[in-house]
Parts: C-alpha cells; structure tokens; sequence
C-alpha cells in the first residue's frame, strides 16, 4: 500500500437514503463508525481487489449485504492521523483503520464524518445493478 | 435542556455552502421509520470489524419506540426544514444526520429511554474539532425540540 491507495469499504443497505429525488444516493456517517468494542474498520486493500471484486467476495462467500462500494485513501486517514493496518485477517486484502487512540466518541463520531465526506466527494466505487434494498 | 456543551460555537462565522436536501413530508418520515421494524437481531453483521463477523451485530428496534419516535418526529419537526437521512443504529437507536453546508449533523436517539445525543460537527476547517459542540437531551421535553429546530433552522439559512 502506498498514500494513494484506496481503501474500500462495503456499505449496508440501511445506510443509505435518498431523501429526495434532485439528491445523488450517498452513504451517511454510520458507514465508517468503526464497532464500540473494537473501534477499528474493516475495508479492503485496493490494490489488491477491485471494488467489484470485493462487494462479490462481501455479499458471496461471506454472505454479508452491501449495496455498494465506496473508498478513502491511506492518505486521508494518515492525515486525520488513523493508523492504516495491513492485518490480511480474516482474509488476504483486510486492512483495519484504527480509531482506538481517540479518546472519545466524539472525536470517532467526528472522523467518521469527515470520512464520509472524504468518500462521498469521491463517489461510489462500484454498484450492483441490482441493489440491495433495505432489509 | 443542554446537559452538556463541550465546546463553543461558531455561529455566524463560517462561510458555509448550500444544501440540496428536500423539506420534509410526514409520510415519508412515518414509512421511513416504520421500515426499521423489520430488521432483526444482528441486522448489521458485516458493518463490525470482520474479526467479528457472523457472532451477531445490530440490535433490533423496539415498536413501541419507533411508535413514539414517529409521532413526536412528525408532531414536532416543521415541514419547512430539511428532511433529515435517518438510519437505524447497531445500538437498536435511530440517528437524524444533516448536512448543512460545512456542518454534519447528528442526532442519535435512544428509543427506550428518549434521551438523544446532538453532535455538530464544523468542517470550516477539516483538521481542528474545536468549534465542535455536542449535547444531550430529552426528546420528551419540548425545550430540547425548540432548541435542536432553531439550530437545523439556523444552520439551513446559512447553508443556502
């Protein structure tokens, strides 16, 4: 992985609305809030899958509901200073973002934000055309 | 009404861009809400860290407080201001997010007890949470509604 590289995260169904028809269907913050017991995110390495690839590995052998793909970049995680982990755990292309330093929800429910926005002004990655709707 | 404000506000200040989100109509926040009673136990399974992937994650909403969530949302918050995107939470809540222009908005709610957390995030500046500022309240109380309104108000006129 270099700065550049994009890490690509899998959006659930229920984390999207669109609230309007003018309005372009984005994920909302809850996207990148990383669990209250762990506090780091899981996303994939994209230099090593494509984000097609991934959303067919997330929603296939691991049975899990994504209606898309979306990414932000080592660079903006190290600028909003969260340690990007290649881990390759649970499978080769896992990288943790690790929001465990900061010392309240706060602050995680802040970087979450700008995180969103970070991949929301990048647009999404990959979407299935058969969208997942909401459970 | 405001247990807590940790830090100041930037009212006035920031040069803020527009918003394209819509005004709100009653029913589509009532079916929004209503959608969330279909989600089970562990609904969210794959949003957690992939280390804990399968052992369950999302706590399913309760009725009787979507019930009450629906009509205090819809008897309270004016039409006239920007339809919020509202998602469930793991924690069996639902959060109200805005973006207003440089502001993110959030307001999680617990559906149980009815205290919600306000978080305004100001992304004037990307890198300083100084003129961050939180609070926590009762959505029983309708001081805490007059409050929350006048700031989405506030931050919406900004925003155009």
């Amino acid at each position: 992985m270099n700065a550049s590289t994009l890490l690509l995260r899998q959006v659930h169904p229920d984390f999207v609305e669109q609230v309007s028809q003018t309005e372009e269907l984005k994920p909302t913050s809850q996207a990148f809030l990383p669990s209250r017991s762990t506090k780091t995110l899981s996303v994939y390495d994209g230099e090593q899958i494509s984000a097609e690839r991934a959303w067919e590995h997330y929603t296939g052998s691991q049975q899990r509901r994504s209606a898309g793909v979306v990414a932000v970049t080592v660079a903006e995680c190290h600028q909003r200073e969260l340690p990007v982990l290649a881990d390759g755990i649970p499978y080769p292309e896992h990288v943790s973002i690790d929001f465990s330093s900061l010392k309240s929800w706060n602050q995680i429910s802040r970087l979450a934000k700008s995180l969103k926005r970070a991949a929301n002004a990048r647009g999404w990655l990959f979407r299935p055309n058969s969208v997942p709707t909401a459970s | 009404m405001q247990d807590t404000i940790t830090s100041d506000t930037l009212i006035g200040e920031t040069a803020l861009m527009g918003s394209n989100m819509t005004e709100i109509n009653p029913q589509e926040i009532r079916a929004r809400l209503d959608h969330f009673r279909k989600l089970e136990d562990g609904w969210a399974d794959g949003m957690q860290h992939a280390s804990d992937w399968g052992n369950g994650y999302g706590k399913a909403l309760s009725d009787s407080g979507l019930d009450w969530l629906v009509d205090t949302f819809t008897s309270h918050y004016p039409e006239d201001l920007p339809r919020p995107h509202l998602y469930p939470t793991p924690e069996g809540g639902v959060q109200a997010e805005w973006s207003l222009g440089k502001q993110e908005i959030s307001l999680e709610v617990n559906l149980e007890t009815h205290m919600s957390h306000w978080h305004r995030s100001d992304f004037t500046d990307e890198f300083r949470d100084d003129h961050d500022e939180e609070c926590h309240m009762s959505l029983d109380k309708d001081e805490s509604w007059h409050w929350f309104i006048a700031e989405i108000r506030h931050f919406t006129e900004l925003a155009k």
